[in-house]
């Protein structure tokens, strides 16, 4: 938290679908008069976020990460609930604000407007949304639903369209390697309508910044021309983001997919093509740890012979880099592990397309047909 | 590797603006007070944020006697006390072992031999292709003594392609006139190219400071107004609370003009007021910081007095606490005629900013410490709201705050609720702390990594110091034949002199009261 500033809630107040805005200036009302001093409260606005959840057992845990992406990022936050649980038939509005203690006043950082549809009402959630953005100001929608984007039908589509960005995360997905396939095939088909991205890209960040360094033709001539084989081990849940790793090496590296044998919930052992050589890459599930990549194993031959170097997850959020066969002890590196509301408040500063993301996903669109 | 490093795929499309190139950080004057409070807490907070690459390793050199551990101890020390993220224990062990310590005399060839020896053995132990950057935090009289040891000793490589770098960033003051800073550029240029050569001030790496171009040249409202026909005047004010504390020695050579506005300030109003670049790069943006220095009118003896005002501080109060005059300081001379104070009225001779002066003021001992840049337009017509000759309406207020709260401001305009038709201006506040809750990196943190990729933007050119020293050699000259055997003083805590201020008063001009 910058300049020791602490950030308040109001606790959520019911109120009139009809009279949202009128409400949310009650709210504001009420910081003025709280003051003493006379000074002015300001509200702090950089873009609409509309979250989507569904309504089961992490739905408060969405929550509990709004006040901190508010934080860094300020937004008016809609959060919207589908098959929820309401006192009546239809939808409930709630709202709140999150802000901050000033020498001067208070700063609002943002409004939070929730709304809850019933499951006969979900329908009604896009109109709600569409009459409560802040116009001049850029649009995301974090689809954070179980369902992949794809498989979630109309209302997907109805909140997309009032959105400049989509951000989804494959953590938590029911069926993570359907939802991987389908995601991978609708992203291309899709990415002229929306900008999209994946939370399991930007916690991947460290990897593909640590990869690159350490295994730079300067720094390790030949490491990349001259690979031989790789292997990627990951903890469970994690086959997408391994993958996407995986997909993003492949598109840089231009390497084709040729086929796939799958041992069921063991690992994968694919073949690519690169400058007429075969490349193998076990993509290896660990039996427990983080739902993240735990190492990878990178070997190549250059003139002095094999070469490897192995990259582990250490703990501590730590990465160490391991060059066998070569003098160079073993060198630590931090890798932060992101909170998931770091990773959306960050990822809401970036709003055009990330090709390099798109080009990861259209190999691993490749790789589902070889398999 | 050299900056044209063959090409890896594996970069395209991270995010960061520039990479940082693996490399050893040779820090001489490793051990001093920089050092501690600035260049390792730097260092430490951009390899907790993965900014830094994993074959990096740094080599304090100085005359203290130090080892590996006792600089380890050193540094953490520093980094407890002085660092933007506390120090986290699970990262210390990894972080400690890329320090490294070598104790020397600077003007000792041996230790440039033992510094080569070091560094041979360091650079394999941390992948390190031979890169390194050579830090100067070291006193200005012996900047030419290190860099001449350095290329003697084998340890400047020249530019070329898929060669390791070598690069040196060295501390402002690069000279103390015109004539100085000539030499240590000839001597630095003599020993690196250019283009190896970053001359920091740390002023530019500040947010605020960066966000001057964001703000003119991001926005298209405000660059149509940037010109002598909308604005009236621009006050620049860098204001110090402190006195002069330890650094006596040093600032009663140096005074105001040569510490503040030959380096800092001047720099801001080449942001102030530069053209539009036609590219982001280092040397366009340079190019056109240089025009502006090129076109300042300079200050000759027929107009010294009516554009300069130079004081120093007599006893006065700080927070209600007595305190001693300029004079009264310990290590100061008693009929010092150093100037802790300076203003001055300028003028940029060219189309855009035809007769708009530029105020600028800097002190110590003043009544807080804030950097700013405040651009007042001009006044509304006198009809209609403004048809009061007794009460004008106040102008709009342009500010960017650089420090301690960046951020920026704007006065305009508003009619209070009622019946009446009463004008009342209100202040719109934007500020990077409560807006962005992101921490901010120091501004060394940035420009240290700016060095680690090459990238010159945020660094002073040759041409950039010579010509600023050629601005303020004008002003020492005149100074220098009037044989002035006092200044005039303003009491401390206060805004600074009574010349000041008349320095400014016309057309209903005053200081802003920060």
């Amino acid at each position: 938290m910058s300049g020791g500033t602490q950030l308040l809630s109001n606790p959520p107040r019911r109120a009139d679908a009809a009279c949202i805005q009128y409400e949310l200036d009650g709210l504001w009302e009420s910081l003025h008069q709280d003051l003493s001093d006379g000074q002015a409260v300001t509200r702090a606005c950089m873009s609409n976020l509309i979250i989507y959840r569904d309504a089961d057992e992490h739905s408060e845990e969405i929550e509990r990460d709004i006040p901190s992406i508010v934080q860094v990022h300020p937004a008016r936050v809609i959060l919207l609930t589908g098959q929820g649980e309401t006192s009546e038939p239809g939808i409930e509005v709630y709202i709140s604000g999150h802000y901050c203690a000033l020498n001067s006043g208070w700063q609002v950082y943002a409004e939070e407007i929730r709304v809850v549809a019933d499951s006969a009402s979900g329908r009604r959630l896009p109109s709600v949304t569409r009459a409560h953005l802040v116009g001049d100001l850029p649009t995301t929608l974090w689809w954070t639903s179980r369902q992949p984007p794809p498989f979630a039908g109309k209302l997907f589509y109805k909140l997309a369209d009032m959105s400049d960005q989509i951000i989804y995360d494959s953590i938590g997905w029911t069926n993570p390697s359907k939802g991987m396939q389908a995601m991978t095939r609708w992203v291309g088909a899709e990415r002229n309508e929306y900008i999209i991205h994946s939370l399991a890209w930007r916690r991947l960040k460290p990897w593909r910044s640590l990869l690159s360094q350490v295994l730079d033709p300067v720094i390790q001539p030949g490491a990349l021309e001259g690979v031989t084989r790789v292997t990627i081990e990951h903890g469970p849940h994690a086959l997408a983001v391994a993958s996407l790793l995986l997909g993003w090496l492949a598109s840089r590296l231009a390497w084709k997919p040729t086929d796939g044998k799958v041992s069921p919930g063991k690992e994968t052992l694919w073949h690519f093509t690169a400058s007429d050589r075969q490349i193998p890459v076990t993509v290896r599930r660990l039996p427990e740890g983080e739902p993240a990549p735990h190492r990878v194993h990178w070997h190549w031959h250059d003139t002095s012979g094999e070469q490897t170097v192995v990259f582990a997850v250490l703990g501590n959020e730590r990465i160490g880099i391991l060059e066998e066969e070569s003098d160079v002890p073993v060198r630590v590196v931090p890798a932060p592990e992101l909170k998931r509301s770091e990773l959306v408040s960050a990822q809401m500063a970036y709003r055009t397309r990330d090709k390099v993301f798109e080009q990861a996903l259209e190999v691993i669109n490749a790789m589902t047909s070889v398999v | 590797m050299s900056d044209s490093a063959s090409h890896n795929p594996l970069r395209t499309g991270l995010e960061e603006a520039q990479v940082a190139q693996p490399c050893t950080l040779v820090i001489f004057g490793g051990g001093g007070d920089l050092s501690r409070r600035k260049l390792l807490p730097a260092i430490y907070n951009q390899v907790i944020d993965g900014a830094l690459p994993a074959n990096f390793a740094v080599l304090g050199v100085a005359r203290e006697e130090l080892d590996d551990a006792s600089y380890r101890e050193f540094a953490r020390e520093g980094i407890e006390r002085f660092s933007r993220q506390s120090l986290d224990p699970r990262h210390w062990p990894d972080f400690e072992r890329v320090l490294h310590f070598e104790q020397g005399a600077f003007d000792d060839a041996d230790t440039y031999a033992r510094l080569k020896k070091r560094l041979e053995e360091i650079e394999p132990a941390f992948g390190i292709p031979g890169n390194r950057v050579f830090y100067l935090a070291i006193p200005p009289a012996l900047i030419e003594t290190c860099v001449q040891h350095l290329n003697a000793a084998g340890l400047v490589q020249p530019v070329g392609v898929d060669v390791p770098f070598s690069r040196i960033i060295v501390e402002k003051p690069i000279g103390r006139d015109l004539q100085s800073a000539r030499q240590v550029n000839n001597i630095l240029g003599s020993n690196f190219d250019e283009s190896q050569i970053f001359r920091i001030d740390h002023y530019l790496g500040k947010e605020t400071v960066q966000n001057i171009l964001a703000m003119r040249f991001g926005n298209s409202i405000f660059e149509p107004l940037w010109n002598a026909k909308h604005i009236d005047h621009v006050q620049i004010t860098v204001a110090e609370e402190e006195g002069v504390g330890t650094r006596a020695g040093y600032y009663d050579r140096a005074g105001a003009l040569r510490d503040m506005v030959q380096n800092h300030i001047l720099q801001l109003l080449t942001l102030i007021a530069m053209e539009p670049p036609w590219a982001m790069k280092a040397d366009v943006i340079r190019d056109h910081r240089q025009d502006v220095l090129n076109c300042m009118r300079p200050i000759t003896p027929d107009t010294i007095d009516s554009s300069v005002v130079r004081a120093q501080y007599g006893p006065g109060f700080h927070h209600g606490e007595d305190v001693p005059g300029y004079r009264r300081e310990s290590g100061v001379a008693q009929d010092s005629t150093t100037e802790t104070y300076v203003a001055l009225k300028v003028y940029v001779d060219n189309w855009r900013w035809a007769g708009v002066p530029f105020y600028i003021r800097t002190g110590k001992r003043m009544p807080k410490r804030v950097s700013e840049i405040a651009v007042y337009f001009k006044s509304v017509p006198p009809i209609l709201f403004n048809a009061d000759a007794d009460h004008p309406l106040e102008p709009n207020v342009l500010a960017l705050n650089i420090q301690p709260n960046e951020g920026l401001s704007l006065r305009i305009a508003t009619k209070l609720p009622g019946p009446k038709v009463r004008i009342y201006p209100v202040k719109m506040d934007f500020r990077y702390g409560s807006t962005f809750g992101d921490q901010s990196p120091e501004a060394y943190e940035r420009l240290l990594l700016d060095v680690m990729a090459g990238d010159a933007t945020l660094f002073m050119r040759r041409d950039t110091v010579e010509a600023s020293w050629m601005f303020i050699e004008d002003i020492l000259e005149s100074w220098g034949s009037s044989h002035t055997r006092w200044l005039p003083e303003y009491s401390a805590g206060t805004w600074g002199p009574l010349e000041a201020d008349r320095l400014i008063e016309s057309k209903r001009r005053k200081w802003r009261l920060l």
